[in-house]
């Protein structure tokens, strides 16, 4: 340390301490770069309590491959009568699928997948035309049972893009509209359900990543871009500090959380998180910051249009999944482990009864 | 009659978000009412209950069944519980039936809070939704009263004082049969 540097930071240590939290958030910055890949081992363990029956259970493994993020499903043990990886038809959404003998009293299995991820942010100054998969692009734009591009999602969607000529000018309007019209509501369950449809008709806008950012999705699709929710998992701290968009712990069982991505032409897919903007303005500091411009929020407002961090795993896209072997009805999406037993879906939202505990660690380079 | 004929019925019904329903409490509006329906036939109910009997509503024609759709973690369906339950003490003799659905809960979730709150409904599980997307329910808790011919006749959506008088006298006007042996069981 020169002696330039060591007086500023004697004379700035007592001054800061003294400084309320939110004058230090004003040096808050969220800029994620891609870097060097960090490599991640999640743990998912079941132990299915009280069984009734004959048990399976479906366990989400990561599928995503791309430049942000590799994946290795992984690997499992357990006293299982049976599991296999299945992917799903649509979306190819991985799980592992687990089938238990109906004596067994106290199932159990435990997957444990790696990926390596890394920051992703997108260089709007450098534009191209990335290939597109036409498939892949035409799927992003159809409606599910919880996401209809039609009726109020439409017209809505029209009002906030109408006088855009751009796709990005309209992401950015449906981005904006957002974190603007909707709120972290933290006593919902998990993630949220994501009926959007709801939300638009009764005006209750609050909601979690499954909500905010499946409404959204929902609204880029109906306006005519590309766009899809990515179901995932945060697996380590945020790198800039923000308590609320990092995992605070290894015992990651309830850090699931869903980002977004648009298709642009001149950039191909692109990252995008409204909801945790809304997450940071609620519950980032200890009152509820109402105002996306304000010092902490504003850096996460700038870069979650483009950027995020690698500090979360991607399950998968996909929407309206029928698990395979159940005849009950269809998740609206897949992010947590799934169980039935006597063939009733045991609540996949209450780990403790469930039970199920998920973990993260990196492995070291 | 089809869940999508049926719908209509409650296409007013607001969001399934349970903080909304938390709201209304919170916020001192008035309790909710029950509402006249348009009569449609009532969609298909038959689930488990914490037994794992099975419970069909079709087993239920010529008694009158309330048809209550809760969670442990809605405040105000928690709180509407215990009039329902009298209310079922009350008129049991006199043709009605309650029927609890819970939305999407573990038995090892439900069963601790009914022996908390010393309440002996009959509880089904609407274990993957389907049952809730059926009946159209998008606020909790939401109440159906389905006559002795099995059609809707009046709805509430949030939370009801089953104690009183005109909510009572309103469901003994549509009577019922009196209950079998096995329905006492």
């Amino acid at each position: 340390m020169d002696r330039r540097t060591f007086v500023t930071a004697a004379a700035t240590l007592p001054f800061a301490t003294a400084l309320s939290p939110l004058a230090l958030a004003q040096a808050r910055t969220f800029t994620p770069r891609p870097g060097d890949w960090r490599t991640f081992e999640v743990v998912t363990r079941l132990d299915v309590a009280n069984p009734t029956g004959a048990t399976q259970a479906w366990v989400p493994v990561p599928a995503v491959d791309a430049n942000w993020q590799k994946s290795t499903p992984g690997t499992w043990s357990g006293n299982m009568q049976q599991a296999e990886l299945v992917t799903d038809p649509v979306y190819g959404a991985k799980m592992v699928h687990v089938t238990w003998a109906e004596a067994e009293k106290a199932p159990w299995i435990e997957v444990t997948s790696r990926i390596q991820s890394r920051d992703r942010a997108l260089d709007w100054s450098r534009k191209s035309s990335p290939a597109a998969d036409p498939a892949e692009l035409a799927l992003a734009l159809k409606p599910t049972a919880l996401m209809p591009t039609d009726g109020i999602v439409r017209e809505t969607a029209s009002k906030i893009v109408a006088g855009k000529t751009t796709d990005v000018e309209r992401v950015r309007a449906l981005y904006d509209w957002v974190v603007v019209n909707t709120y972290r509501e933290p006593k919902v369950r998990g993630c949220g359900v994501g009926d959007i449809k709801g939300m638009l008709e009764t005006g209750n806008m609050g909601g979690k990543c499954a909500d905010l950012n499946a409404l959204f999705v929902a609204l880029c699709r109906s306006s005519g871009v590309p766009a899809r929710d990515l179901y995932g998992i945060r697996v380590a701290k945020s790198a800039f500090g923000y308590r609320e968009l990092g995992a605070g712990s290894p015992d990651i069982t309830k850090a699931q959380h869903c980002r977004a991505e648009v298709f642009l032409t001149e950039y191909g897919w692109v990252a995008m998180d409204p909801a945790d903007v809304a997450k940071v303005m609620r519950q980032e500091a200890p009152e509820w910051l109402k105002d996306p411009k304000h010092e902490l929020v504003a850096p996460v407002n700038a870069g979650l249009f483009g950027a995020w961090e690698g500090n979360w795993m991607a399950y998968n896209v996909a929407h309206d999944v029928a698990l395979p072997g159940s005849r009950g009805a269809k998740l609206g999406f897949f992010m947590y482990p799934q169980a039935e037993s006597r063939g009733e879906r045991i609540d996949s939202l209450d780990p403790d009864t469930f039970k199920y505990k998920i973990t993260s660690r990196e492995v070291p380079a | 009659m089809t869940p999508a004929s049926h719908a209509p019925v409650c296409r007013i019904l607001l969001r399934f978000v349970a903080a909304f329903a938390c709201a209304l409490v919170l916020d001192g509006a008035a309790a909710a009412e029950l509402v006249p329906s348009s009569g449609a036939q009532a969609p298909p109910l038959a689930l488990r209950d914490l037994a794992g009997r099975d419970i069909r509503l079709a087993d239920f024609r010529g008694r009158t069944v309330i048809v209550n759709f809760w969670a442990t973690w809605c405040a105000p369906c928690v709180k509407e519980m215990p009039s329902l339950q009298r209310l079922r003490d009350r008129l049991a003799g006199d043709g009605l039936t309650v029927i609890a659905v819970n939305y999407q809960e573990n038995a090892a979730r439900i069963q601790p809070f009914l022996d908390r709150m010393r309440l002996d409904l009959t509880v089904v599980r609407d274990h993957d939704g389907s049952v809730r997307d059926a009946w159209d329910v998008n606020v909790f808790p939401t109440t159906f009263v389905v006559n002795p011919n099995q059609r809707i006749s009046l709805v509430a959506v949030g939370e009801i004082d089953w104690d009183d008088a005109q909510v009572e006298a309103r469901i003994r006007e549509l009577g019922g049969r009196p209950r079998t042996v096995a329905e006492r069981r």
